[in-house]
């Protein structure tokens, strides 16, 4: 427990990265070590520049290694360092893994076989069903569905778990007790629940730019493949993509229409190499993992039995959006037998209807 | 001496009768008013003195009081002008009193001694048939307001001079004159909008169950356009709403047409940046606001969302109520205020939420931001929440020929006739107004339409609130087609107006 503390103050030293904070831990043989060394044993250590041994002498004088982890616990967040066995083993392999990490929820060993699902926070319908659906295929297939809280894609790809009781891990870029953006905060207790919200900065950390491409390298740390779903051209989950490659993960993309903006990035990593994703079976296949179910496959969805007008405004219904005033005039049915079909269509979610009275065939 | 006449003022849309004593002593000179009359009774002195004078009266130079009873009423505006300068008159046997018993006079002098209109005269020419005056004494221009009252004689002046004269004309008092009321052409009509048909549809199920209804839409889409059209399928007013009507407008001083009844639907379509008081009535004096302008028409607040948050929260009780009562210095004044509230704003921040044209910047925070700026509570007594796309460029020159206003008037004055005959025990009058419990008297389902209904409420997570708007709005409908079950197709037009219910993804 106490050397929990002395990690947790070590990070707080300015200028102390993930590489000094292990080569001093290994030198030294713990955490506790390192902090109570004094100036000549710092001073004998090779590579380590005068500036961060005088951080690290300054530091000593405001920061309290107990209270540092009290704060922390009072706040139901556990600590994991690097050298603990809960610590995540995909995240451990890559370059410079964070030497601690603030959990919150429970991380379990079955979460190393997980899958990212990354895109754009402006995501299209289409994008947030796909991230949905695939996510929802993924955890019936026992995968842990890893992404970022943020809004759009993320919400939907954490959501998808949520919904058909799957695990899902939230990576923040804040701090645990900083939950961005502020309507996901019943999103994040959710994941609690069912998963673990995790993150590399200390508490009251505010979400800021900076943080967010550090966020990323462990969303793809965390995971065997990441999946983008959708991406305009200089999206942050094309970072995310960029370090899985360079943490020799798997990258997948969702294709989109190429006149579409947010699914320029994922159109351009497909045309880079990477694997393109039309079901859940894609992605198990190139990790080598066994299909269990596959609830996208048409053969399953049983239609149920349609009206002849549910029929008739079915077939005017396209994958593009249509306004109630285009199906009457295309389907020439009276008003109330359209409201009907429509209706019924949507109870039975072959049809959804978005923002503007729009309809889409589902 | 003492001399004693009758004028009235203004309470609310109401008058009431105002006892005018003159009392002329011996003393030094002086004019006193009492009775709590405000700036500008009280400076109906200077107008008396000078009006008098040069119109060749006498001014007596003695201790002049007139008191105006019940002395606990506040007393507003210049009509005390001529009840005075009459009174002063009578007090000094300048003219015979004998004349004066029992009329009611009104006007404002100007200082040349000519008689201006006021306003309220319709409200006052009432209460003089009510309380059995021998008739009103006014302006001639204010004549022609009087004499919409039938039975209520009328002896109009031009100016003070004429009072002189013997045998002044009496007009009205007529038992069998029929009420002026001309239904002028409609200007503007349903057939003028294009496409939009299920708003039009909409519009249609609002006005037969005086059903509150919201518009959102991208700027362009015709909001205000529709809104406006609502009047015209609206019932033509009935004589005694049209009397109301006139009555308030001639309260507040707005009647255009002298002599004529207001015969169409007021439409108020008030500036967003309108205070709680111009909008609920009140005021450093008095006025009815526009919801009381509104009265029996509708009440049009464009871009709702910019309206300021207490106006808009005043608007909760009206709704409930049909009137308002404001209190003032221990008065309460009571407006009528029965108007179909219609809104718009806009689906997002930046407009184009939905839009299938051009692409919408706002994220779902900034939605929700938008819309947080309408409280729970208002959003309740909006029935219909309608999305109005913007048409593209090609239905805008289409030419086919739409319904006219009056064909889709025929339809809700039927639906109209079948909610008063099943409502009138209730002494309510639309379909809205139904409460919670009796929504389970007229509501019956039958099983086809009751299991339809769980499915919808199943699959859009309904809550028990949108439930009874739902079957409120479905009776409506089914009102609408003449028939007497509340079928699957009634509830599912009526759950279409509900889309803001449900939690959309996006």
């Amino acid at each position: 427990m106490e050397e929990k503390a002395y990690w947790l103050a070590l990070q707080r030293i300015a200028g102390l990265g993930p590489i000094k904070i292990k080569k001093l831990v290994e030198y030294f043989g713990s955490a506790t070590r390192v902090w109570q060394a004094n100036v000549l044993e710092l001073k004998g250590i090779k590579g380590l520049d005068l500036r961060t041994i005088n951080n690290i002498l300054e530091a000593r004088k405001t920061i309290f290694p107990e209270k540092e982890l009290e704060a922390v616990t009072k706040k139901g967040i556990e600590i994991l360092t690097i050298v603990d066995e809960e610590y995540p083993v995909n995240l451990k392999e890559i370059y410079a893994p964070p030497p601690i990490l603030y959990i919150k929820g429970k991380l379990l060993p079955e979460d190393k076989n997980a899958l990212a699902i990354v895109g754009s926070r402006k995501a299209s319908f289409y994008g947030l069903r796909i991230a949905e659906e695939l996510s929802k295929n993924l955890v019936e297939n026992k995968m842990t569905v890893v992404s970022g809280l943020a809004r759009g894609i993320d919400t939907a790809a954490h959501q998808g778990a949520i919904k058909n009781k799957g695990r899902t891990v939230a990576v923040l870029g804040s701090g645990l007790d900083n939950i961005y953006p502020p309507e996901n905060k019943k999103l994040a207790e959710k994941v609690i629940d069912q998963g673990v919200l995790v993150s590399e900065f200390p508490l009251k950390t505010p979400p800021e730019a900076a943080n967010f491409p550090r966020r990323n390298r462990i969303i793809s740390g965390l995971s065997l493949g990441v999946l983008v779903v959708e991406a305009a051209s200089r999206s942050g989950s094309l970072i995310t993509a960029d370090f899985a490659l360079e943490q020799g993960r798997e990258v997948f993309a969702i294709p989109g229409m190429i006149t579409n903006k947010q699914s320029y990035g994922t159109n351009n990593l497909i045309k880079q190499g990477a694997k393109l994703v039309q079901t859940v079976e894609d992605i198990l296949g190139e990790l080598g993992w066994n299909l269990q179910k596959n609830s996208l496959s048409d053969s399953e969805k049983t239609l149920p039995s349609l009206s002849l007008q549910e029929k008739i405004v079915l077939e005017v219904l396209g994958n593009e959006p249509k306004h109630l005033d285009d199906i009457i005039r295309e389907t020439s049915l009276g008003f109330s037998e359209v409201f009907t079909a429509l209706t019924e269509l949507e109870i039975s979610s072959l049809v959804v209807q978005l923002p503007g009275k729009l309809f889409l065939r589902f | 001496m003492l001399a004693k006449l009758y004028s009235c003022s203004i309470q609310g849309i109401e008058a009431c009768l105002v006892e005018v004593e003159v009392d002329i002593t011996l003393g030094l000179p002086s004019f006193e008013i009492v009775g709590l009359p405000d700036k500008s009774v009280r400076e109906s002195k200077e107008r008396v003195r000078s009006a008098l004078k040069n119109s060749g009266f006498d001014f007596p130079n003695r201790r002049i009081t007139v008191n105006l009873a019940p002395a606990d009423l506040k007393k507003e505006g210049p009509g005390f002008d001529l009840p005075i300068a009459l009174g002063v008159l009578a007090a000094t046997e300048q003219i015979t009193q004998p004349t004066l018993t029992d009329w009611v006079v009104v006007g404002e002098l100007s200082l040349d001694g000519k008689i201006k209109p006021v306003c309220g005269i319709l409200a006052m020419a009432l209460k003089c048939k009510e309380k059995s005056m021998a008739g009103l004494i006014l302006s001639e221009e204010n004549t022609p307001e009087a004499g919409l009252m039938t039975g209520v004689k009328i002896i109009s002046l031009n100016s003070l001079n004429q009072v002189r004269e013997k045998d002044l004309p009496i007009y009205g008092g007529g038992k069998g004159k029929k009420l002026n009321r001309a239904h002028p052409p409609l200007l503007i009509d349903m057939q003028d909008v294009k496409g939009q048909e299920q708003a039009k549809r909409a519009l249609e199920v609002a006005a037969a169950g005086n059903h509150n209804i919201l518009f959102i839409g991208p700027p362009g889409s015709g909001k205000t356009m529709l809104a406006q059209r609502l009047i015209t399928i609206l019932p033509p007013l009935s004589l005694e709403e049209s009397l109301e009507v006139t009555q308030i407008y001639s309260v507040a001083g707005m009647i255009s047409n002298r002599g004529q009844l207001v015969s169409t639907r007021p439409f108020r379509s008030p500036h967003h940046t309108i205070s709680c008081s111009g909008l609920i009535g009140g005021g450093r004096s008095i006025k009815p606001g526009e919801i009381t302008l509104a009265h029996h028409g509708v009440l049009f607040l464009d871009e709702v969302t910019e309206f300021r948050r207490d106006a808009l929260e005043a608007l909760r009780q009206p709704l409930e109520e049909r009137k308002i009562n404001i209190m003032r210095n221990n008065f309460s004044y009571l407006y009528p205020a029965n108007f179909l509230l219609v809104s718009s704003c806009n689906p997002c921040p930046c407009g184009f939420r939905g839009d299938l044209l051009q692409e919408c910047q706002c994220d779902a925070r900034q939605v929700k931001k938008y819309f947080g700026k309408i409280s729970g509570p208002l959003w309740d007594r909006f029935d219909i929440h309608l999305e109005v796309p913007r048409l593209g460029k090609d239905k805008l020159m289409e030419q086919k020929i739409n319904e006219s206003s009056l064909e889709i008037r025929g339809r809700v004055e039927k639906a109209r006739n079948r909610q008063k005959t099943r409502l009138e025990k209730l002494n309510l009058y639309h379909n809205a107004q139904i409460g919670p419990r009796e929504l389970k008297q007229f509501c019956y389902l039958t099983s086809e339409s009751k299991a339809f209904l769980n499915k919808a409420l199943d699959k859009f997570a309904l809550s028990a609130r949108a439930y009874d708007k739902i079957l409120r709005l479905a009776l409506t409908i089914t009102d609408l087609a003449g028939e007497e079950q509340i079928k699957p197709s009634h509830l599912a037009e009526a759950i279409q107006y509900r889309t803001l219910d449900r939690n959309q993804l996006i």
